[in-house]
């Protein structure tokens, strides 16, 4: 067994697996109850576009990561408010096209550079100092707005304009949340990649899903799942010299197939909508 | 009755090219009970949105508790207790019957607050006001159409608000469960002195219970007491049907709507 704290490169691994695993998790909670899932894709491309933007230019690639979502996320936006499309459709839109840029890119730059495509399926083991850094900042923010802004952040998850006739403001929180998405994606990028980022949004949220009605024991299932699938395909790239993103999407997706096994919500121990009725008709009640 | 509550002032809104209402001038006092009907498309939604400052007039102010909602919306919308259509609620996304009332103060708790014993015990009363407390550590998803529409119910009462906009409340529900939460709101108006405006496509609900009925349709088409509203010609232009308005056995007027286009 190999002592992880004689090698600087593996702590740093184990510490971005840590961080990344819980930060990537958080966010997706909320994504997909509202139904988003597919932005963190959209965000991943941009960010990915970016990354391509840097690396032919010679700027600095995870700033470009960082503008390239940002400005995509807000297109996004824009696109679906005043063009009256769904989200989807919005994002599909801005997927494709940062997709194309990021390949217009390559084609531009001269020969091969291993480095994107380190980008493009991620490899933990490959995290510097510099990336630690980046991904501590970020969890703090991330992880402070999410504890500070739970309830509102539930409450919009549930009904934004009914939080907003209540006098909450929606649309600004759920604004940085997006942007506070955007920068997870970002520096989770080196770690498991364009492709399957999305994964590590999406996977430990729903299995999360499928053991709880609560949204904050949903929170704790998703980041457990999540620290758990990281770290584990951390280790399993490191041994069993597997490619660490696609990794980490296979035991996520063991991990899905675990929780929905014993979902509670597909045993029939509540009243079904049918049975409640006919309760509240002999009870009274509504 | 007291001064005016909600005063609607030439109010026209659209969306886009699209006028929604039209030159509405109308006043509702205090603990007033309003119904307002009107066929699909009518304003009838797009006034509420405007009362709560969420959709904007293009000609016209809307003055709620004495202030243009222009100027004021948040401190007007946490006197307001909204319970929107149903279907724009989901009911899938986690939580127990106690989270999704406690939705209803966070405004007035300010953000990066936690709920405490005081907000937790307010929770309770107004479960108990809608006869839902034994179903407070449910999750929401669990309950029955009529049950939600309780809870959503409890949701909008459990910041005190003196105003209550309930858009069509007893949509996919059952007659007998509609009818029991028409009881019960008008219940709650008498009790919390409440103003409440409430939408419904059944004008069986509001007769002998509302104070006045207001006919939406882009304009405000008539306005006054429940029996001024009761008239077979003004109500086949509601629904675009004949409809005839009968004497049940007990004197009270029923509105039967015939397959017949009025």
């Amino acid at each position: 067994m190999v002592d992880f704290f004689h090698y600087d490169f593996l702590l740093r691994s184990l510490i971005a697996a840590i961080l990344v695993g819980s930060l990537a998790s958080s966010v997706g909670v909320f994504l997909v109850l509202r139904g988003l899932s597919f932005i963190g894709a959209g965000i991943a491309h941009a960010a990915f576009a970016g990354v391509t933007f840097g690396f032919l230019t010679g700027l600095n690639p995870l700033l470009m990561a960082f503008l390239f979502s940002l400005v995509s996320t807000g297109l996004i936006d824009l696109v679906r408010r005043y063009g009256e499309l769904k989200y989807d459709a919005a994002i599909g839109m801005f997927f494709s096209l940062t997709m194309a840029l990021a390949i217009i890119f390559i084609g531009l730059m001269e020969g091969y550079n291993a480095e994107i495509m380190g980008y493009l399926f991620g490899n933990i083991l490959s995290i510097t100092l510099l990336d630690i850094y980046a991904i501590i900042a970020v969890a703090m923010l991330a992880f402070g707005f999410i504890a500070g802004l739970f309830k509102e952040l539930h409450f919009i998850t549930f009904d934004e304009e009914l939080a907003r006739a209540s006098g909450l403001p929606a649309t600004p929180i759920f604004s940085v949340f997006l942007l506070i998405t955007a920068l997870t994606i970002v520096v989770s990028l080196k770690a498991v990649g364009v492709i399957l980022v999305f994964a590590l949004i999406v996977i430990p949220a729903a299995a999360a899903y499928q053991l709880t009605h609560r949204l904050g024991v949903m929170m704790t299932w998703a980041i457990v799942f999540g620290i758990a699938s990281t770290l584990s395909g951390m280790l399993m790239s490191y041994y069993l010299d597997l490619p660490s993103g696609a990794t980490i999407v296979v035991i996520n997706s063991l991990i899905f197939g675990a929780a929905w096994c014993v979902s509670p919500k597909k045993k029939k121990c509540h009243p079904s909508a049918m049975e409640a009725d006919q309760r509240e008709r002999m009870e009274g009640t509504a | 009755m007291s001064s005016p509550l909600i005063q609607l002032q030439n109010v026209t809104m659209a969306y886009g090219d699209r006028i929604a209402l039209e030159t509405i001038d109308a006043g509702i006092s205090e603990n007033e009970f309003i119904g307002i009907i009107g066929p699909n498309g009518s304003g009838k939604t797009t006034l509420f949105l405007g009362i709560l400052g969420l959709h904007p007039t293009i000609q016209g102010d809307i003055m709620v508790f004495g202030k243009s909602v222009k100027f004021a919306p948040k401190e007007i919308r946490q006197k307001i207790g909204y319970l929107p259509q149903r279907e724009s609620l989901d009911p899938t996304v986690p939580g127990l019957v106690e989270d999704i009332v406690m939705m209803g103060l966070y405004s007035n708790l300010g953000m990066f607050r936690r709920p405490g014993q005081r907000e937790r015990q307010r929770v309770r009363e107004v479960l108990e006001m809608v006869e839902m407390l034994p179903y407070i550590k449910e999750p929401i998803g669990h309950l029955s159409g009529g049950q939600q529409q309780r809870i959503f119910l409890a949701r909008a009462l459990v910041s005190n608000p003196r105003l209550l906009l309930l858009d069509e409340p007893t949509t996919a529900i059952d007659p007998g469960t509609q009818a029991r939460l028409i009881e019960l709101i008008t219940r709650l108006q008498q009790n919390l002195d409440l103003t409440i405006l409430l939408i419904t496509h059944d004008v069986n609900h509001l007769i002998s219970r509302v104070h006045r009925v207001m006919y939406l349709n882009k304009r405000l088409h008539a306005f006054g007491p429940t029996e001024e509203i009761l008239k077979e010609k003004l109500l086949a232009r509601v629904y675009g049907q004949t409809v005839h308005v009968i004497q049940l056995e007990d004197g009270q007027p029923c509105v039967v709507v015939s397959d017949k286009h009025g």
